[in-house]
């Protein structure tokens, strides 16, 4: 992605750009710098916010600073005025700005000042200790041709954090001269004013090649707009890519120069965007991202383990194979504690048995069937499978309180930092049972939801890993809610939450092996970037959980509504009682009560509804022992929910899918049978 | 969905950054479809909620004040 050319067509050929070298060809900005008694630099410095780019300009120019509002904005621009070794010297700070391809207002002021003041410098702020972050603004800065100096500010806080960062290799590796400054200390300032006076080179080297489609966009695109306007300022190929970005601003101005033809330029990017299966603004950013961490990665240093910060310690401890399965076991122990007793034990004790149970449901029932003479009518409401009684007792007395405790427990940990730490540890287990690394990601989402999950398999490149990815999603990947009302009914014994977790943990080992193994392939390497861990913060803890509480009530109230009166109907019709006496034997040889074998068929509509559905027999003292852990194994397992299944048979086609379940419907109960005659073996009772 | 669709968000798991309005490029083949409000990163693909409007509407009145 990051391999190098340079680029002919668009701009002269000068020599090595970060030594300065002198070179025979040189723009007009260049010579303009050389002049003696020339009018004043012009500087510009863009960053994203919080880089410290007030203390460079402050560094920089000294009091004397005017603040005005951009032209038609309400946006405040800073300038200041300074001489550097006798030069006048302007100093403009533009507002934060993350991309080139601008979004905010404040973004779009801040490219209309590089565009329009066409400053002879633009000095791009860094966050040292963020460099990978801040690089694919550098990218886009070069591609533009615009004449960059890269200030690498706060050198002293990123030294504090045990971050080295080579200059000079950043400088060779970009074309651009790299300056590191602390600027709140005055360090640097002296070398960057020197850098400025001395500023000729401008870069040729590309610092991103993009893939194919886009590199023939950017190709047929550039005679288009070499002769508009912003291509005054901007190289061609930068238009070019904002174009296929579809920034509207620069559209607009790029069709406005003589003889544009402004159908041909939206001919070209449409016919990439249609030929792409992901919008073009998303393969630039992933391509920058990349070459960013990979060119971050090979101009920094972290300094030896032993001065690591307690955090980073943490960090490394979180994804090593050992320690990693430890912090891992204490965290699902804490979630224990938090969803399993406290949200499945009290607070559903309260709300399903006290509320739903000695007040609403009998209110119901007596009212209902009162009113209602007809059984049959007044069974769609208070029956065995009534939606109040079912249903909405179900969604609100027992999932809805185990989902709660849950997603908060959850929004903490994503908001710690700590899933990407908990993919980098699968994925260490899936290379030692040779599965692909790639497949980390689904699964980690599968514990979210498995029906979106496996749509997320076709960013796999190879048909074997997404049908492993996609077997594996439905056999041993309980869905959140599901895992939540698992953690609940096993909360009667650590034991048995252990031995759920060893049996689930084994299956998906043993079967994810033997598949790599069966279905081989190419192994490919797993890129992701791992951000800082932190602590959770209360504001973001609530919104996350508030908004997947309404995601949850909105989505699943009317899915368990429907669920119970296809069970009400399918019950009036006999069709259940046919359905339950067929899965009866085969339940009841696995060692679990017959009743059991409804929470396995509601469980094909939800795999939380199914896992309530034994939450309740639980309940009602009929499931309860080695049956109640069998249970929560087979169900865990057994159940790719129906939208799953659906899903399925659209991402892998009728005859995977159908194959998938085969198997995984005897096998489930494979499990669970031998999970039964393997603890009476052992005599253990739990 | 108007000023929501300017936010930036920036990916719990991979932490790249994107704007709200796009990471909803799965949702046509989902079958759960518009009820849901996640939005999903289009680098690693992984779903977080989208601000709920509430929280927008709370964040509107502290900033005019
Ligand atoms: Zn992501």
């Amino acid at each position: 992605m990051s391999a190098r050319r340079s680029e002919p067509a668009d701009m002269p050929v000068e020599s090595c750009p970060a030594c300065h070298a002198p070179n025979q060809h040189r723009r007009r900005r260049g010579h303009r710098l050389e002049m003696t008694g020339a009018p004043s630099l012009k500087i510009a410095l863009v960053g994203s916010p919080n880089v410290g780019k007030s203390s460079v300009f402050h560094a920089l120019t000294g009091r004397r600073v005017i603040i005005s509002n951009y032209p038609g904005t309400t946006v405040d621009i800073f300038r200041g005025q300074a001489v550097f070794n006798s030069r006048p010297v302007e100093v403009i700070d533009t507002p934060g700005m993350y991309s080139l391809h601008s979004i905010t207002e404040e973004e779009r002021v801040a490219r209309a000042i590089l565009l329009q003041e066409k400053p002879d410098v633009v000095l791009h702020v860094i966050d040292a200790k963020n460099l990978e972050r801040m690089l694919p603004m550098t990218f886009q800065l070069i591609e533009a041709g615009l004449p960059v100096i890269v200030v690498l500010n706060m050198m002293d806080e990123a030294s504090a954090h045990g971050i080295g960062i080579d200059t000079g290799k950043l400088a060779a590796e970009l074309g651009v001269p790299v300056i590191g400054t602390a600027a709140s200390l005055g360090h640097g300032i002296t070398e960057l004013k020197q850098a400025i006076l001395d500023y000729r080179a401008i870069s040729l080297a590309l610092p991103i090649v993009y893939d194919e489609l886009i590199e023939n966009a950017v190709a047929d695109l550039k005679p288009l707009v070499s002769g508009s306007p912003p291509a005054e300022r901007i190289s061609s190929r930068s238009i070019a890519l904002l174009l296929l970005r579809q920034d509207g601003q620069i559209r607009q101005s790029a069709t406005e120069g003589e003889g544009s033809d402004g159908s041909r330029i939206d001919a070209i990017v449409d016919r990439a965007r249609l030929s792409m299966n992901q919008a073009p603004a998303y393969v630039l950013a992933v391509a920058q991202q990349r070459a960013a961490s990979k060119l971050a990665a090979s101009v920094m240093s972290q300094q030896v383990p032993g001065r690591l910060r307690f955090g980073e310690r943490l960090s490394r401890a979180m994804m090593h194979p050992f320690t990693g399965g430890l912090i891992l076991a204490a965290v699902l122990y804490a979630m224990y504690f938090i969803v399993g007793v406290f949200g499945a034990g009290t607070l559903v004790g309260l709300l399903e048995e006290k509320v739903f149970g000695q007040l609403i449901n009998p209110f119901f029932q007596n009212t209902l069937q009162n009113l209602i003479p007809i059984q049959l009518i007044s069974d769609l409401f208070v029956g065995d499978y009534g939606i109040i009684t079912l249903g909405i007792t179900y969604a609100i007395g027992i999932i809805l309180p185990i989902v709660s405790t849950f997603f908060i427990v959850f929004s903490m940990i994503e908001d710690s930092g700590y899933l990407p730490r908990l993919a980098m540890l699968i994925d260490r287990v899936f290379k030692f049972i040779g599965l692909n690394g790639r497949a980390v990601i689904p699964i980690v989402l599968g514990l979210g939801c498995d029906t979106m999950a496996t749509i997320v398999t076709r960013t796999q490149e190879t048909k074997r890993e997404r049908v492993i990815t996609t077997l594996l999603l439905a056999l041993a990947i309980p869905c959140s809610a599901q895992l939540g009302v698992i953690f609940g009914i096993l909360s009667v014994s650590t034991g048995m939450l252990l031995t759920w977790l060893g049996v689930v943990g084994a299956v998906f080992i043993l079967v994810g092996w033997l598949a790599s193994r069966i279905i081989p392939g190419q192994r490919a390497c797993f890129y992701m970037e791992v951000p800082p861990l932190r602590l959770p913060r209360l504001s973001n803890v609530l919104q996350k959980t508030y908004a997947r509480l309404e995601w949850y009530l909105k989505e699943v109230i009317p899915f368990f509504i429907v669920a119970s009166v296809v069970l009400w109907a399918g019950d009036a019709a006999g069709l259940l009682d046919i359905l339950i006496s067929g899965l009866k034997p085969v339940v009841e040889f696995v060692g679990i009560p017959a009743e059991a074998a409804v929470a396995f068929v509601i469980g094909f509509f939800r795999r939380d509804f199914g896992a309530a559905g034994l939450y309740d027999l639980t309940a009602q003292g009929l499931l309860f022992g080695n049956a109640l852990l069998v249970s929560a194994v087979v169900m865990t397992l057994f159940v790719p929910c129906i939208a799953q299944f659906m899903v399925m048979i659209k991402e892998r086609g009728w005859k995977t899918a159908v194959a998938i379940a085969g198997f995984i419907f005897p096998f489930a109960f494979l499990v669970g049978l031998g999970l039964d005659r393997a603890l009476k073996f052992l005599g253990v009772s739990l | 969905m108007n000023d929501a669709s300017a936010d930036r968000i920036k990916c719990p798991f991979c932490g790249f950054e994107f704007d709200a309005a796009s990471g909803t490029a799965y949702c046509g083949s989902c079958p759960m479809g518009k009820s849901c409000r996640l939005v999903r990163c289009p680098n690693c693909a992984y779903e977080t909620p989208a601000e709920p409007k509430l929280f927008a509407a709370i964040k509107k009145l502290r900033r005019k004040r």
